[in-house]
């Protein structure tokens, strides 16, 4: 699904990611976690098209897609839902929806979009005529989740999903991000939240200073004593 | 009962009933067609077409503002490109008017690329400074490029539009009805692209650029596209207050024009389309109506900006721009069944 091979990103002369490779495979939840200013965002941001990188290779579906313009990338069908969720506040819920299916064309398919996204989320269905920066930090995640699989991705990044959220909250975003899996989406997961991201994940990844420090199996890393201390905060 | 309350929402939703709506609509054309029988004097008569005229500029820069977040102060420029265009092509070359129309359309579109593509790399206050510098810009060569323009001196003796023998005159309400024509046709398709999916990518652009790209919206598209409707627009327009006027030169098309522009779109309401109606009335009518205020009349463009941005920024009808978008019946009835449909979404009945 996405293979990335020696990966470099700069801002300015500031060396953000220093080679990284990885691999997502079809229907995976595979899961980025790192310290602050490992270079997660970074990496996703990169995979995205939001910032170019300065050599290295992005591969989705088979197709090359390093550097390629952002939108075009999404037309693709590879979504990225950003850190920090960016809804549209002034915008009702429904047209954050509508935006979201921008590129599909299909209006049948939009409408499957809209049923499959208010059955995953019906707290959004409640409030489809609200606007969205009304709404509470868990529900505008949820509805940035939504918005980005109105246009069926086949590959969604989630950048920090849980960020800013109360627990209980937490635990309902994981949950649908299972979910989300068994709709046969594949997921690219990056969270400092590692013990709930290892948890919902196949495989996992540890970015440390813009390289992957670790990888393998999510039980494997979990279990890892090293990544228990400094990311599980476990002895 | 809710619905009970007065509220601008509540009222709203009542002038928005189709039915109600229709009539508003009807009764406001037919007042708009007799108008030329109200026995106004020529006078009235000019500023009335010299409203109608403003109401089509904060139109087209509505869409920049309002829709996609863009701050043109440089749209006397595009009416000036609009103007000099048909009043060389009509005066010197001898063109129909409608027909010199057609290449003002496609200038001002060429414009609006150039000064669209800055907006790819800056954005706002930077970028506003650039469109003041464009309409500068257009000023100068107005000036400088006398062959073409007469300079300083500027032309004089516009011709007046003319289709199959008709002249369209001030004294048979040609120009009047011209205005109107044009001002409808603008509002018309503003309203259609508001409601489209063209629409939604403006307003997701000026919403949040980032979150836009992320939707799959081509920003840059969508950037350039807002200019040159705005430049169309504004060119158009431009066209018909050259033939009102019957002179121009660089000091009709001065930053002072972009300015009031501008305050019409932001006193009316950024984003809204009756807004831009209400605005030019108070901004146009009220000055020339009281002579004594024509002198003050920046000082007071100037306060009103500051206390709207301060106190009202979303400008004297700006409520609506809350409302959301109709959604497709069938949507909404796949999502929550047709029988709860008016339960749950909020939408009282008025009937």
């Amino acid at each position: 699904m996405l293979v990335i091979e020696n990966l470099h990103t700069y801002y300015g002369a500031i060396h953000a990611l220093k080679g990284i490779s990885l691999t997502v495979n079809d229907g995976e939840v595979v899961c980025l976690i790192g310290a602050n200013g490992a270079g997660k965002s970074t990496l996703v941001n990169t995979i995205s098209g939001l910032i170019h990188a300065r050599s290295g290779k992005v591969v989705f579906q088979d197709k090359e897609i390093t550097n390629l313009d952002a939108y075009k990338i999404v037309k693709m069908g590879l979504r990225l839902s950003p850190e920090g969720r960016e809804v549209f506040p002034d915008l009702t819920v429904e047209d954050n929806l509508r935006l979201g299916a921008y590129v599909s064309t299909d209006k049948k398919q939009i409408e499957d979009a809209y049923a499959r996204c208010y059955q995953l989320f019906p707290k959004l269905k409640e409030r489809r005529r609200q606007q969205a920066g009304t709404l509470s930090g868990g529900e505008q995640q949820m509805l940035a989740i939504g918005r980005a699989l109105m246009s069926e991705p086949k590959l969604l990044l989630l950048d920090e999903p849980s960020l800013g959220l109360a627990p209980n909250i937490v635990n309902q975003i994981f949950e649908l991000i299972i979910e989300i899996q068994k709709q046969g989406v594949t997921i690219l997961l990056i969270e400092q939240n590692a013990n709930m991201a290892l948890q919902v994940s196949n495989r996992a990844y540890v970015l440390e200073n813009g390289t992957v420090g670790m990888e393998g199996k999510a039980k494997d890393i979990a279990a890892d004593n090293r990544v228990r201390q400094i990311y599980l905060g476990l002895k | 009962m809710r619905d009970k309350k007065i509220s601008f929402n509540n009222l709203e939703k009542f002038l928005y009933q189709p039915s109600v709506f229709m009539i508003l609509t009807g009764a406001a054309l037919a007042v708009l067609l007799i108008v030329p029988w109200l026995g106004l004097n020529s006078y009235l008569m000019n500023i009335v077409v010299k409203v109608a005229i403003y109401i089509t500029l904060a139109l087209g820069l509505n869409i920049l503002v309002g829709y996609t977040g863009l701050v043109s102060l440089g749209q006397a420029g595009f009416v000036a490109v609009g103007a000099y265009a048909t009043t060389i092509l009509t005066k010197v070359y001898g063109w129909n008017f409608f027909t010199s129309l057609i290449v003002c359309v496609v200038l001002a579109a060429a414009v609006g690329i150039v000064i669209g593509l800055p907006s790819l790399r800056l954005t706002g206050t930077y970028l506003s400074i650039i469109t003041l510098g464009f309409g500068e810009i257009i000023r100068t060569v107005i000036i400088v490029w006398e062959p073409l323009t007469n300079g300083p001196m500027g032309i004089r003796g516009i011709p007046r539009p003319a289709l199959g023998g008709i002249t369209f005159t001030m004294a048979n309400s040609g120009m009047y009805y011209l205005s109107l024509l044009l001002m409808l046709l603008v509002m018309l398709f503003c309203r259609t692209l508001v409601r489209s999916k063209t629409g939604r990518a403006l307003r997701a652009v000026k919403g949040d650029e980032t979150a836009a790209v992320m939707m799959g919206i081509n920003v840059t598209y969508y950037k350039v596209l807002a200019f040159v409707l705005a430049a169309v627009i504004s060119a158009l327009a431009g066209s018909l207050y050259s033939t009102q006027l019957g002179y121009i030169d660089q000091n009709t098309f001065t930053f002072d024009m972009s300015t009031i522009i501008l305050s019409i779109v932001i006193l009316g309401g950024m984003g809204t389309l009756r807004g831009m109606v209400i605005g030019s009335i108070i901004l146009i009518l009220l000055p020339e109506l009281s002579r004594s205020l024509t002198d003050y009349r920046f000082v007071i463009y100037g306060l009103i900006l500051i206390l709207m941005m301060r106190f009202r920024p979303q400008g004297i009808l700006g409520w609506k721009s809350r409302l959301p978008y109709p959604i497709r019946k069938t949507v909404i009835e796949r999502i929550s069944g047709p029988q709860n449909q008016t339960a749950d979404d909020g939408e009282t009945n008025h009937a």
